[in-house]
This record gives structure tokens, C-alpha cells and sequence, in this order.
């Protein structure tokens, strides 16, 4: 089921390349409607009362080495999946119009789609790889290929040089770890007891440091969400950033707790510095886009908050707090992936339809689009994290999680909400209130596709935020 | 019996296509592709009869008994992976070579004669006789290169031979110390050459100190270890395409292989004293490889220098001397002969056959102008560059778990850094050759677009990514076959 799930998208691309041009989007939308039919059917078969792993599939590779295929699913990953299978489709639906070179284009998506189902699902290092690597590549290709302006050549080859340095460090560090333990499954790494070396840990985590990205490591983030085609970086800052942070769950908390609980002050520090820093960077920036991209560098450092979080619970005395920061940071995840790609794509659209995407260039523009400010309006203030909006409840969880341990940092934390809320009123005020800029007295509200695109975005937002109870079940049994 | 046809079947190869006439250059492709088809079925069929470990297929026959010299050809596990290379790198080597007009027969006749060479070292398990096949191989490149080369090829073709026999004459010194010193276990000189009954003697170990340096050296010559991997560059460059795949492909594995199974197989005290020291190496090969290959505007040196930086990876794994290490190496030779020799079918053949220059700063949005090519060179690249799912991951991954296990930190971490600058070339010059505008001065040639590939050429390409893709995805098809082996070997070792 899950390895369907994940090759559904290598076949589209495998028919593209055999099928005319014109049938490549067609094609590529029907692989990711495989995919996402098939994690639906999966969460509704969930069994939330259950622990451990289901739908798992193991099946010898490499013997010699102790190298199976191995995918499962469980409240770790299954959220992150769905969000992955969900962004899918409607990034292909985003990139319908898309003219230059269709077909390679689709391909390089189908693949991307492949690398983060498996990154998600896999639980043997080997093949978890593989995926995490694909994840790379075919991104590189296209901010290189279909990005914007000329500094997309640098922005997509810093993008894959500081993903690569932390891929490599984390090949090495497991590497080391297979040495120790003489295994590269994870869930038998973590049942081997925390007796490795902290260098491994700190290898493990420079390659997750940079995906997330934390502070210092974060400065290839912005131009590439700047550069990339806007689909494409939707699925970067909605799903891709999350692959660092499901890193931190899969190998982080279960492999090494007790590093984790030795560093964790150190971790929320950076998460803290992440997080103030990228409110603070997002504060200058005029470009909506870079706005937005700073502003998933201060999201997604909650979740690491989180984890940190976790990390100092995780010594048995304060079991409520670790579960309410796992499960923030798994609603977090989840809640960020659908705020920040519905926002990427409406600030895409914009600049679709004007050229333009500075914050300053706009005004007025509720009046005339009115059905796309409201859509804008409501996914800002679930980024703000207001009351009954997915943001709200996952960012409340973690709070209230890293509160209990670490009041400090956690205080200090919240200074990043406020600068949150400066940003990105500012950002909404500048486009959508005031005087209408005569040039934009035309722009055409959301056609039926763009409807189509942003209602079921709109609409998780909402039942993850007045019912998160439903999407919690997924994670209450996490250990 | 089976395996020997390969070498039979090569230099009939040879005769063949040299007695027939230079004009019917049409028909002498067929009859290259049928005797390299051949060839690669021989290779598969002894491939798929092996169960592992042990020799198999031995065929004894005497030669020169007096001097302890005999016919002995056999295949185990470590040679099976080269003679597939072998087979699959000969038949792309055809198909990349298909317009060929000039003297075709000729250049088929050095081509088969070259390839006989290389299956007779991979099938010898006599050391006099792997050495009379391993200098059979050095009399073909010779004439490969000069005649039908390009880049100063006159040099190039000079100095490879040089550097082979220069290699040559340290391996005789080291064979011949072999031959008198090697004893049998109650102490009686064994005098013979005979590599299975050398295997169960032993050479006094304090002659290993200094017999292996010689013979691993001479070997790790043709292998490309720095420093005396200057030929490999040149050598590639000036060669044309064909010859360059079985440069890259197979020759450099000749080296590699004599390495691993006589400097290693027989001397194991010498490598494990020496262990460290080629582990260095073989680091300064990968690194120094690679950051030179940053370094080159010339896209078949890139390919060239790259080549160097990855057969660091074979001599790492053979330094470990451990299982996995040597498992690694043995695979890192064949994957880098497929990939290897694609790159060069591809730079060599494909991309200049089409742009008649290979200087990258020429090149002008070829991406646009062959997106074909291109994407199918990106992809080599980047399988080339160890990307998980391919093979070159595998064997380098065994590599870096053989080295943690028993070589210092230092060693890995500098390997880790090479495979960092290995992703910094690969990308630094897919951006150069694909996706830049041309730098030097526009000559108001109309930017069209190029022919797409033909259908040897795709043939070929997918002969070669395929078994590439499939090793990376499927390892055992080959791990199962060469640790047996090692094993056996490894079971020789001292403690």
C-alpha cells in the first residue's frame, strides 16, 4: 500500500515521457490523485487506539549489510504523509498552465513527489536515503531550469551544496552508527539504548540543521523559495521544510534521547535565535515572497522549539508535557504546511497576474479581488496563529509543552509571535487596504481552478483548528 | 571451458575484422557488435553458473613446467564483476564508435586485441601468464590512440605506454621475488607461479615488506594512483571515444585488479603493513581528483580527473582490508566502469560529434539546443556523483563502513570531503556545460537546435545507465558473488 503510495508518482513520470507533451499534466495529476486516494483510504483505516506501526512492509534488500525495505506508517509520520499527498495534486493543479518544457517539468515534479512520500514512509536508512536524496535533486533542476530571474542559478546550487554538506555529514554520522550498532533500521536503532558518541549525534543534526533550516544554516533559504516556480516552492516551504522537522521525531528523538536531553537547552536556543531572527529578517524584507520565506524560517522553528521541548520531558516526570510538544510540533507541521503553500500560491498568482511582488507595489486590492483577499486574509491570520485556525492549536500545544520545561526561552519565544503578527499585518495592510493602485484596477478575482486549488487548503485549516482533536488522535500514542 | 571463449573469442575478433577490407566498414561494425555481443553472453552465462567462493571453471594447462609456468585460466567472485564490465563496456564501445570510417578494420582488430588482453588478466591464475595478457593490453591502446586519437595524441599514447611499462617492470621485479621466495608450509620453495598453489604457500613476511610496495605499485599505476596517475588524463583525452570507455571502463580495473588479487592475495602481510599508507593515498586521489576536475575547461578532462578521483574510492576499499571494504572496491570498479565509460561515450561521442568542440566556455545553452543528451548526461552525472539508487552509492557506501571499521577517522572524514567536492564538480559542470551561455566571443552561428541521439547511441546509454540503476537498486545480483570470495582470501590473512 504505502510503496504504491510512493512509486504511484515514478510511474506517472515513466508515462510522461512515454505519452505526447500535451498529456504530461494530465498524467502527472493522475499519479498524484493515486497517491492521495490511497493516504486518505490509509488515515481512514488508521487505527488511532493502536500503537506501533501499521500498514508496514518489510522485505529483505541487502542481507549481507542487514539492509531491508521497510516503510510503516504510525502518528509520526502519518500527518506529514497525508500533508505531502494532499500538496501533491493541487501543486500540479498550480502549475496547469505551466507552457515551457511540460514535459520535464512534470517529470522533475513526479519525482520530487516520489522522494518525499518515501522520505516520509521509509524506516531503513539505506532506502530512507535514496528518497531524502531525490528530494533534492529535482528541485535543483527546476528553480535551475523554470526559476526566476538569473540569480536562480546560484540560489538553486546554494540550495543543493548546504543540503548536500548536511546529507553527507548525516551519510557519515549513520554510517559511524551502523558501526556501532550493526544496523541501519530505525526502529531497532532506537531500541538499542543511547550509547553512541555525541559526534554522530552532531552529524545526524547538521543534516537536519540545514533541511530545516535552523540559524546559521538557513541563508540558502530565502533566494531558493524566491527563485523556485511558485508550485514548486510550495512544496518547498509547505512540505520539504517538514522533512527536517519529521527528522528530528524519526531520528532525533527516538535514537538519541539522551543527547537530545543533554543538548536540548542548546537546540531551543537556536530554535529560539531562528525564530526571532526570521521574524526580525521578515520585518525588513519588501518582497512578498521573501516576507513569506522568512516567515516559514520562524514557523518551522517552533516545531523545533518543540522538540527541544520534548527532549528535556523526555526524562519520564513530566509525560504531559512531552505529549503536548510532540503533538504540537506534529500539528505545527501539519498546520504550517497548509498556511504557508496556500500563501506562496497566492502571492504566485499575484505575481502571475502583475509581474510584480513587492509588498509596496499593490493597494486596494480587497476591493478588486475581493474572493482572493478574503482566501489571503484567512491563511495570514492561521500563520498569526488566531483562535480556531490550525495555526492557533499547534502553537498553543508546543507552548504549552515548552512552557512547562523551559519558561525562559518560551517567554522569550513569544516575542517572535508578536513580530509575526507586525509583519504580516503589515504585509496585508500594504496589499489589500488603501487606496486601489490604478495599474490593478483589472486583476481578475480567483478563477474556478484557483478556487478549487485553495478550498480544501481552507478547509483543513479551519477542522484542524476548531476540531484538532480529530488530527491529534494520530499522535496521542507516540511514545 | 566457458570462460576461456571470451579470450578466444576476442582475438579471433581481432583477426577477423583485420583481415577484412577497409571499405566494407559497414559490415565490420556488425561482425565488432556480434563478437562484443558474444563476448558479454560468455560473461553473463559464467556469471550466472557461479555459486560463489571458490575458483570455478579452472582449466590447468602445463606451458613452461620447468620454470613452474602454466596455462591456468578460472574466474571467482572478484574477477566476475570485471569481466561484465568488460563485456558491457566492449559493446557500448562498438555502438559509440558506429560511423567509424577511417580504417575500420584495423581499429577493430587494436580494439579486440586490447579487449582479449583485458578478459585474459581478469581469467589468469598464473602470475606469468596475467602478466603476458597484461602487457598483450598495452600494444593495442598504443595504436588506438595514436592513429586514430586526437589531443596531442602522439604524446598521450607515449606516455600511457611508458607509465604501463614503467608499472610493468616494478610488478616483474616483485613477481619474480615471488616466485623465489614463496615457500610452502613446511618451509620448501615452492618456485612456481602458479597463483593457486602460491596462494596456499608463503612469502617470508619480512620480504613482504618490501615485495608488496613494488608489485602494489606497479599495478596502482595503471589504477591512477597519485602521483603517478598523469597518464589517465592525457591518455583519456587523446584517446577516441571507444578506446577511452575501455581506458576508463577497464583498464584503469586492470590495475585495481592486480592490486587486489596479487599484491593483496598473495603478500598479506605486506598490506597490512602498508594498509595505512595507500588508505592515504587513496584519499589524496579522491581529493585531488576532484578539486583538479573543478578546475579543467576541457569537459573530457573533467571526465578525466573524475575518473582518478573515483578509483581513490577502489584503493580505499582495498585498503581496508576488511569484508565490506573489499566487497566495496571490487563494486566501486564495476560501477565506475559502466558510469566511467558512459561519460566518456557521452563527452567523447555524443555532445562532440554534435558541437565539434568540448570546451565548456563554447558551449551555449545546450540544455535548450540537445535537452535529450543533456538530461541523459545529467543523469550519468549525478549517478556518477554517488547518488543513492545508483551503484557508484553502494560500492562507495561498503567503502566509507569497511574504512570506519578499520582505519582512522581521518581517512573517512577526508573521504567525506571528497565525495562533498565530488558533488561540487559534478554540479559546477553540469551548469557550465548545459545550462550557461557561451562565454567566449559569439561567431554569429545560427543557435539551432542539435539531431538527437541515434539509435546506437541510445542502445549504448541504456545498456550502460540500466546496469548502473540496476546494481544500485538490486546490489546482491553482484555482493553475493564477490564476498564469497574476499572471503576466502581475507581467511589467508595473518592475525
Amino acid at each position: 500500500m504505502i510503496t504504491a503510495l510512493t512509486l504511484a508518482p515514478v510511474v506517472a513520470a515513466l508515462l510522461i515521457l512515454a505519452l505526447p507533451e500535451a498529456r504530461a499534466r494530465a498524467v502527472a495529476l493522475a499519479g498524484a490523485l493515486v497517491s492521495l486516494t490511497l493516504a486518505v483510504w490509509m488515515l481512514v483505516q488508521f487505527d488511532t487506539a493502536a500503537e506501533g506501526l501499521q500498514f508496514s512492509e518489510k522485505a529483505e534488500w541487502i542481507p549481507a549489510l542487514g539492509i531491508d525495505y521497510f516503510v510503516g506508517l504510525d502518528g509520526t509520520n502519518a500527518l506529514v504523509l497525508l500533508l505531502a499527498a494532499l500538496l501533491a495534486p493541487l501543486v500540479v493543479l498550480a502549475s496547469w498552465q505551466h507552457t515551457d518544457r511540460p514535459r520535464t517539468y512534470f517529470v522533475l515534479l513526479c519525482l520530487l513527489f516520489t522522494g518525499l512520500f518515501g522520505t516520509f514512509t521509509a524506516l531503513n536508512f539505506f532506502h530512507w536515503f535514496i528518497y531524502w536524496e531525490l528530494a533534492l535533486v529535482p528541485p535543483f533542476f527546476i528553480i535551475k531550469l523554470f526559476g526566476k530571474g538569473e540569480e536562480r542559478h546560484s540560489a538553486a546550487l546554494n540550495f543543493f551544496l548546504f543540503t548536500v554538506l548536511g546529507s553527507v555529514a548525516m551519510l557519515l554520522g549513520f554510517l559511524f552508527l551502523y558501526r556501532q550498532t550493526g544496523t541501519f533500521d530505525f526502529i531497532k536503532l532506537a531500541e538499542k539504548g543511547d550509547t553512541v558518541s555525541p559526534l554522530i549525534f552532531c552529524a545526524v543534526l547538521a543534516g537536519l540543521w540545514v533541511k530545516v533550516p535552523l540559524a546559521p544554516l538557513h541563508i540558502w533559504q530565502a533566494p531558493a523559495y524566491a527563485a523556485a516556480p511558485t508550485p514548486v516552492a510550495m512544496l518547498l516551504t509547505g512540505v520539504m521544510s517538514k522533512m527536517g522537522v519529521y527528522g528530528f521525531l524519526r531520528l532525533i528523538v527516538p535514537i538519541f534521547p539522551d543527547q537530545l536531553r543533554q543538548h536540548a537547552g542548546t537546540l531551543m536556543a537556536f530554535a529560539l535565535v531562528t525564530i526571532l531572527w526570521g521574524a526580525f529578517l521578515a520585518l525588513r524584507q519588501t518582497d512578498l515572497k521573501r516576507v513569506l520565506a522568512f516567515s516559514s524560517l520562524n514557523h518551522v522553528a517552533y516545531c523545533v522549539l518543540g522538540v527541544g521541548a520534548l527532549g528535556i520531558a523526555a526524562d519520564g516526570l513530566r509525560v504531559d508535557a512531552h505529549a503536548l510538544a510532540m503533538q504540537g510540533v506534529i500539528l505545527q507541521m501539519f498546520a504550517h504546511g497548509l498556511a504557508a503553500a496556500g500563501l506562496f500560491y497566492l502571492v504566485g498568482l499575484l505575481e502571475d497576474r502583475t509581474g510584480l511582488r513587492g509588498r509596496d507595489d499593490f493597494g486596494g486590492l480587497s476591493a478588486v479581488a475581493p474572493r482572493f483577499a478574503a482566501v489571503f486574509f484567512i491563511l495570514t491570520f492561521c500563520s498569526l496563529g488566531l483562535p480556531f485556525m490550525a495555526g492557533f492549536a499547534a502553537e498553543f500545544l508546543i507552548f504549552s509543552g515548552s512552557f512547562a520545561v523551559a519558561p525562559g526561552v518560551t517567554v522569550a519565544a513569544t516575542v517572535g509571535l508578536l513580530a509575526t503578527a507586525v509583519f504580516l499585518l503589515t504585509m496585508l495592510q500594504r496589499v489589500f487596504t488603501g487606496p486601489t493602485n490604478e495599474r490593478h484596477k483589472s486583476m481578475p478575482d480567483l478563477s474556478r481552478r484557483e478556487t478549487l486549488i485553495v478550498v480544501p487548503l481552507l478547509i483543513l485549516v479551519f477542522w484542524a483548528g476548531i476540531s484538532p482533536k480529530t488530527w491529534l488522535l494520530f499522535s496521542q500514542l507516540i511514545p | 571451458m566457458t570462460a576461456l571463449l571470451t579470450i578466444i573469442l576476442s582475438f579471433t575478433g581481432a583477426l577477423v575484422c583485420g583481415l577484412m577490407p577497409p571499405s566494407a566498414h559497414r559490415r565490420i561494425r556488425w561482425v565488432a557488435l556480434a563478437i562484443a555481443a558474444a563476448g558479454l553472453v560468455v560473461s553473463m552465462v559464467c556469471c550466472d553458473n557461479y555459486s560463489g567462493g571458490e575458483f570455478a571453471d579452472l582449466l590447468e594447462a602445463d606451458w613452461i613446467p620447468s620454470l613452474g609456468i602454466g596455462f591456468i585460466t578460472g574466474y571467482d567472485g572478484i574477477s566476475l564483476p570485471l569481466l561484465l564490465v568488460t563485456g558491457l563496456v566492449a559493446v557500448c564501445g562498438v555502438l559509440f564508435t558506429w560511423n567509424l570510417e577511417t580504417r575500420a578494420n584495423q581499429f577493430y582488430a587494436f580494439y579486440f586485441a586490447l579487449i582479449g588482453g583485458v578478459y585474459g588478466v581478469f581469467l589468469s591464475l598464473d602470475l606469468f601468464l596475467l602478466f603476458v595478457f597484461y602487457e598483450i593490453a598495452v600494444v593495442p591502446k598504443y595504436f588506438l590512440i595514436a592513429i586514430w586519437g586526437g589531443t596531442r595524441r602522439q604524446f598521450a599514447a607515449m606516455k600511457l605506454v611508458l607509465y604501463s611499462f614503467g608499472g610493468s617492470a616494478l610488478v616483474l621485479l616483485g613477481m619474480l621475488a615471488v616466485f623465489f621466495l614463496a615457500h610452502d608450509a613446511s618451509g620448501e620453495a615452492l618456485k612456481t607461479f602458479n597463483l593457486l598453489a602460491l596462494q596456499q604457500g608463503q612469502v617470508p613476511v619480512a620480504a613482504q615488506q618490501w615485495i608488496f610496495p613494488l608489485i602494489f605499485v606497479g599495478f596502482a599505476i595503471m589504477a591512477g594512483m597519485w602521483p603517478f596517475h598523469t597518464w589517465a588524463p592525457t591518455g583519456h583525452v587523446a584517446a577516441p571515444t571507444a578506446a577511452s570507455m575501455l581506458l576508463a571502463g577497464v583498464v584503469m580495473k586492470l590495475g585495481a585488479y592486480g592490486c587486489l588479487r596479487v599484491a593483496v592475495g598473495l603478500l598479506p602481510a605486506g598490506a597490512q603493513a602498508w594498509a595505512p599508507w595507500v588508505a592515504v593515498v587513496a584519499v589524496i586521489n579522491i581529493i585531488y581528483g576532484a578539486l583538479v576536475a573543478l578546475k579543467q575547461d576541457d569537459f573530457k578532462y573533467v571526465i578525466g580527473y573524475s575518473s582518478v578521483s573515483h578509483m581513490g574510492f577502489v584503493l580505499l576499499g582495498i585498503a581496508t582490508l576488511s569484508l565490506t571494504g573489499m566487497t566495496g572496491a571490487v563494486l566501486q570498479m564495476f560501477s565506475h566502469g559502466v558510469i566511467g565509460a558512459l561519460l566518456f561515450a557521452l563527452v567523447g561521442t555524443v555532445i562532440y560529434s554534435r558541437t565539434k568542440t568540448r570546451m565548456l566556455d563554447e558551449f551555449h545553452r545546450l540544455i535548450d539546443r540537445m535537452p535529450g543528451i543533456a538530461w541523459v548526461f545529467i543523469v550519468a552525472g549525478l549517478a556518477s556523483m554517488g547518488l543513492p539508487g545508483f551503484s557508484g552509492f553502494v560500492s562507495e557506501l561498503y567503502v566509507l563502513i569497511g574504512a570506519w571499521g578499520s582505519l582512522s577517522g581521518w581517512i573517512v572524514g577526508g573521504a567525506g570531503l571528497g565525495i562533498l567536492l565530488t558533488f561540487g564538480y559534478t554540479l559546477v559542470k553540469i551548469h557550465e556545460a548545459f545550462f550557461r551561455e557561451r562565454k567566449t566571443p559569439d561567431t554569429g552561428q545560427v543557435e539551432t537546435a542539435y539531431p538527437p541521439m541515434t539509435l546506437p547511441e541510445k542502445t549504448g546509454v541504456a545498456l550502460l545507465l540500466g546496469s548502473a540503476l540496476l546494481i544500485g537498486l538490486c546490489p546482491w545480483l553482484l555482493t553475493d558473488k564477490i564476498s564469497p570470495s574476499l572471503k576466502l582470501m581475507l581467511e589467508r590473512f595473518p592475525n
